[in-house]
């Protein structure tokens, strides 16, 4: 995954795939690259939703000084 | 000196004997007369130890302030005046503000000209900001600023919000809080710019506020103007145009949580979109990420279904396929082997031996190939084999041009062996026992005989005359006799 991609993009992209993969024209080998593509964007997409771990612990540190 | 002795010959005043005899003048109009005046209350400020409260008022036109005075609220009515104000306009007396006062004019000599307020007419105001709000309207849809900032696109997520409030009110607390209590932990940034919030001071610090955040747009993806806790007063500010316009031009778009009970003020009306309070704003912000949550659950749980249903479909087309296949594959060796089966029923008989194996092997191989259940596995296998029968059928080939004349012999005799034409053998031994039974000797070795004139044999006598001579044959031996008499 692109380090620079927005949520935005990654969703744009996983629309277009499910789309493709509705559309029922890609082949079988196509199809496996594409899942995996759309796993991949999933899991940017909620990475950027949900604060990492780190992220709070932060935040938990800066309340704290 | 001249000048001096001028200015000591003439009449001279002290400041006093002036200042009074200007006052004394002045009263005669205005002593005891009480007017309303319409102007503007360009400053207030409330002295905290005497109590009464100091005015600065201003009259101005489009261009220019035309007028200004002094004016003063003694303690005495401070109270009663600004709690009357407060009362029906639900806003504290601030500068800025258009008011209508009744008034008294007075001159002191010390303290100069001076109104003093005695009443007000807060329904003046009212109307005033009525009047100003409409105007802001009108303006901003006139420039086209009405719906600009509503038009924006706000982004998918929207992580990075520009908040504008005050750390210590109770709006800003809310707000914050509803986004840290919610059940998911939302990665939601959030940055404060100060402003106050209300009153006269608003309208600058707001700018200032908004205008610090467009200069590191590209940071944020939305504004939010959070206000809380503080009732229904000081709201003019919203419906002031310089706001109003900022804010409708502003390049994120906008969010408003300024809680309050009264009508929507202009900069909510034009701002992207309109929360009643901070915890509105909060939760309209959540909504957006708990939309995305869902969405990606969903998407998750629907890929999965997509890819479940394109596999189940593609492994009903390879079995289709593999049955079409199949049955390609067989009616090809069919022929192939009974071309095969042809070619070693013309070889010689220990050659046959040989190849009859090798075409069960054939068959056996091809059944084994089309139980395996990957096509592709299949078709390999069946490539390999064809060759190999195509070798075989070659081999075959040759070793019957090699050895034609040898082949056709064996053919013959392999013919005369076979099934039909022994079948052949019966019928035609069986005929010629027939024939052998039919043959005349035997008749006439029963006693019979066969007479012949001129060679042919006789089966009725009316041809016959006298003196012919006949021939009769019997088993054994042949009699020569004249015909005498016919009966």
């Amino acid at each position: 995954m692109e380090k620079k991609k927005t949520y935005e993009e990654a969703y744009e992209e996983l629309q277009g795939i499910v789309k493709e993969i509705e559309s029922g024209t890609i082949s079988v080998d196509v199809l496996g690259e594409k899942v995996k593509r759309a796993g991949e964007l999933i899991r940017f997409c909620k990475e950027k939703l949900f604060k990492t771990e780190q992220e709070v612990n932060e935040v938990l540190k800066e309340l704290d000084k | 000196m001249e000048s001096d002795s001028i200015a000591i010959m003439q009449k001279t005043y002290s400041l006093h004997e002036i200042m009074h005899s200007v006052q004394s003048v002045l009263l005669k109009t205005y002593a005891n007369r009480q007017y309303w005046v319409r102007c503007e209350l360009s400053r207030i400020s409330l002295h905290a130890q005497s109590g009464h409260c100091y005015l600065e008022l201003i009259d101005k036109n489009e261009t220019a302030i035309v007028a200004q005075q002094r004016g003063i609220i003694w303690a005495d009515k401070y109270n009663s005046i600004s709690e009357k104000f407060k009362a029906i306009t639900n806003t504290p007396l601030a500068g800025g503000m258009k008011v209508l006062l009744q008034c008294s004019v007075n001159f002191h000599p010390v303290h100069g000209l001076s109104l003093t307020v005695s009443d007000i007419e807060p329904s003046f105001t009212l109307g005033e900001m009525a009047r100003m709000k409409n105007e802001s309207i009108a303006r901003l849809k006139s420039e086209g600023l009405f719906n600009v900032n509503r038009r924006l696109k706000l982004s998918l997520l929207p992580q990075c919000l520009a908040l504008v409030s005050v750390a210590t009110s109770r709006g800003y607390q809310d707000f914050i809080s509803t986004i840290a209590n919610h059940h998911h932990q939302y990665s939601i940034n959030c940055r404060l710019f100060e402003a106050v919030l209300q009153g006269e001071s608003a309208v600058p610090t707001l700018i200032r506020a908004i205008n610090k955040i467009f200069s590191q747009k590209e940071k944020f993806d939305a504004i939010v103007i959070i206000r809380g806790g503080a009732g229904d007063a000081g709201l003019a500010c919203y419906d002031e145009y310089s706001l109003s316009a900022l804010i409708a031009r502003s390049p994120l778009p906008v969010i408003t949580g300024i809680g309050h009970a009264s009508n929507e003020t202009v900069v909510e009306m034009i701002a992207y979109k309109n929360c009643i309070t901070p915890t509105a704003a909060a939760t309209f912000i959540l909504e957006k990420f708990d939309a995305q949550s869902l969405f990606l659950t969903e998407q998750t749980v629907y890929l999965k279904d997509l890819s479940k249903t394109f596999f189940s479909k593609e492994k009903q087309y390879l079995s289709t396929q593999s049955e079409r296949f199949c049955l390609i594959v067989r009616n090809h060796t069919d022929r192939q082997d009974f071309q095969i089966k042809n070619l070693i029923a013309g070889l010689p008989a220990n050659l046959r031996e040989f190849f009859s194996l090798t075409r069960q092997n054939i068959k056996q191989s091809v059944q084994t190939i089309l139980n395996v259940k990957r096509l592709g596995k299949q078709s390999e296998l069946l490539i390999d084999l064809n060759r190999k029968t195509i070798e075989i059928k070659q081999r075959i080939e040759n070793h019957f041009i090699l050895n034609r004349n040898l082949l056709s012999e064996q053919s013959i005799k392999l013919s005369t062996v076979s099934p039909k034409f022994k079948r052949n053998n019966e019928i035609i031994d069986h005929l010629s026992e027939k024939i052998i039974l039919l043959d005349p000797v035997n008749t006439l070795m029963r006693g019979y005989s066969i007479t012949r004139l001129n060679g042919k044999a006789l089966t009725e006598s009316s041809d016959l005359v006298s003196g012919m001579l006949l021939e009769t044959q019997l088993a054994n031996g042949i009699v020569i006799s004249t015909v005498e008499k016919k009966k």
